[in-house]
């Protein structure tokens, strides 16, 4: 547990040190609407049986809680 | 082989049924002449729809042997109206109607009201920009199908820098689950005055939800997310059986508290002017002993003017749960217990493919005779793919979602 806290703590600093400031007239990549960082809407879907079919869920926007899912 | 037939029979339909759509759409003009101005509110509205169908050899209701046939028909709307520059309603509601082999041995009646059930639920949010950085979101939600009726809540803020070029989010949420305890037939009758076989029938979760996300360079950005949950209450499923080395058997047992903490990180990268890779990691542990790994990687192609291509390939890992054993593995002296195949120590790939058409203005535009307006089509999806987990199981999908704005 104190190992993965450590990688994402590390990431957390990499992306402070290794980055560059991108003017907004630079943003034409970024603002593209396939570099969304989330899921597509339609993939709530998958997400949620996942969850049930897996016993680790979360972190993606998908089901944390509610209902049965039990099937 | 039946079950893949059924699947892509079904998906064939469905596709064929779309095509003559699309080419009306190609007819018609690409930019409309009017409305550039749009004028308050802006309401767009999603329809999405999805089928899914699983087989495996290794029901929890029959105590980790049995068969987990099932099919799931889903559909659900996401309404969202801007009010104005600052105000956001969100109204989601959907209906879930499956079919399901598994729990139809619940009971000794083959075929009874066990085999199938309908979930509907619906959620409603509010999202206030007090400006351009800055926005906070409140929301509550509910669902209710045959054994569990379910309410939630929801509260976030999230934050852009002043150069936009990263943010951070917070979240929390509560859900509180109610059901209404159904055994499998044989613990259903023992006597007069018998003591409850479980001392709740609430469960309960809250969750906080940190995000951050970060421009790296023109071409690339990094999000970061981490979650924390407490559950606590009633955390078995009162119909999944648990058969010991004896031969005896109980109702599943899983103690009354459980934490969980993923850790995941998700990458875009604009490689060329023709694809986009998305990677997603995630590190899982929580209170029940499982850890898990889940890799996910996207990799989408603007094959044509508008129509995207994006085949995916997700990878899962995990240990088992210290509470799981198969079929009759458990000793009579465990305090916990569950041959739930859900909670076992596996792997699972997932073959994904996804089709997007997102023409740029929105086609076949629709002007209403008593609005002066205009309805636009923004897109249509859909997705597909094969799920195969180590112990068998194997699962189809396929779903589809129009994209609608007023």
């Amino acid at each position: 547990m104190k190992k993965a806290f450590f990688v994402f703590g590390a990431s957390l600093l990499l992306t402070q040190t290794s980055c560059v400031t991108v003017k907004p007239w630079e943003k034409m990549y970024v603002n593209d609407e396939l570099m969304e960082l989330k899921n597509p809407k339609l993939q709530i879907y998958e997400t949620n049986f996942e969850a049930y079919r897996e016993g680790a869920a979360g972190a993606e926007g998908g089901t944390v809680g509610g209902g049965c899912g039990c099937n | 082989m039946q079950l893949t037939n059924r699947f892509f029979t079904i998906l064939l339909g469905l596709i064929a049924t779309s095509f003559p759509a699309f080419s009306q759409q190609s007819a018609t003009a690409t930019k409309p002449k009017s409305d550039s101005v749009k004028a308050f509110p802006i309401v767009n509205a999603d329809f999405l729809f999805s089928y899914y169908e699983q087989d495996g050899d290794h029901g929890a209701v029959t105590g980790g042997k049995g068969t987990q046939l099932l099919w799931d028909y889903a559909g659900k709307t996401v309404i969202s109206v801007q009010l104005d520059s600052h105000n956001v309603v969100g109204v989601t509601a959907g209906v879930d109607q499956y079919s399901s082999a598994s729990t139809d041995n619940i009971d000794l009646n083959v075929s009874s009201a066990s085999a199938s059930d309908v979930r509907a639920y619906s959620n409603l949010n509010y999202t206030r920009k007090r400006n351009k950085q800055k926005s906070w979101t409140i929301g509550s939600g509910f669902s209710v199908e045959y054994d569990v009726t379910s309410v939630s809540a929801n509260v976030g803020y999230n934050q852009l820098a002043k150069d936009e070029n990263s943010g951070f989010g917070i979240s929390g949420m509560y859900y509180n689950d109610n059901w209404s305890l159904i055994y499998p037939y044989e613990f259903r009758y023992r006597g007069p005055n018998p003591s409850p076989l479980l001392s709740t029938n609430v469960r309960n979760l809250v969750g906080v939800n940190a995000n951050y996300f970060r421009i790296i360079n023109k071409r690339l950005q990094i999000g970061l997310y981490a979650d924390f949950i407490q559950q606590w209450g009633l955390l078995s499923t009162p119909f999944h059986r648990v058969y010991f080395t004896d031969g005896s058997s109980d109702i599943e047992r899983l103690p009354d508290k459980r934490w969980k903490v993923p850790l995941a990180a998700r990458t875009s990268y604009f490689a060329t002017d023709w694809l986009v890779l998305k990677w997603f990691n995630r590190y899982y542990m929580d209170g029940f002993g499982i850890q898990a790994f889940t890799s996910n990687l996207d990799a989408s192609f603007k094959v044509k003017r508008y129509w995207v291509i994006t085949p995916s390939y997700r990878y899962h890992s995990q240990s088992a749960a210290d509470y799981f054993q198969p079929f009759m593995g458990h000793a009579t002296s465990a305090q916990f217990y569950t041959s739930d195949y859900d909670l076992a120590g596996l792997s699972s790939q997932k073959i994904g493919m996804a089709l997007a058409y997102h023409p740029l203005y929105g086609r076949i535009p629709v002007r209403l005779r008593s609005m002066n307006r205009l309805i636009r089509l923004r897109s249509l999806d859909f997705r597909s793919g094969l799920f195969i987990r180590s112990d068998g199981l194997r699962a189809n999908y396929f779903s589809f979602g129009a994209s609608f704005s007023y």
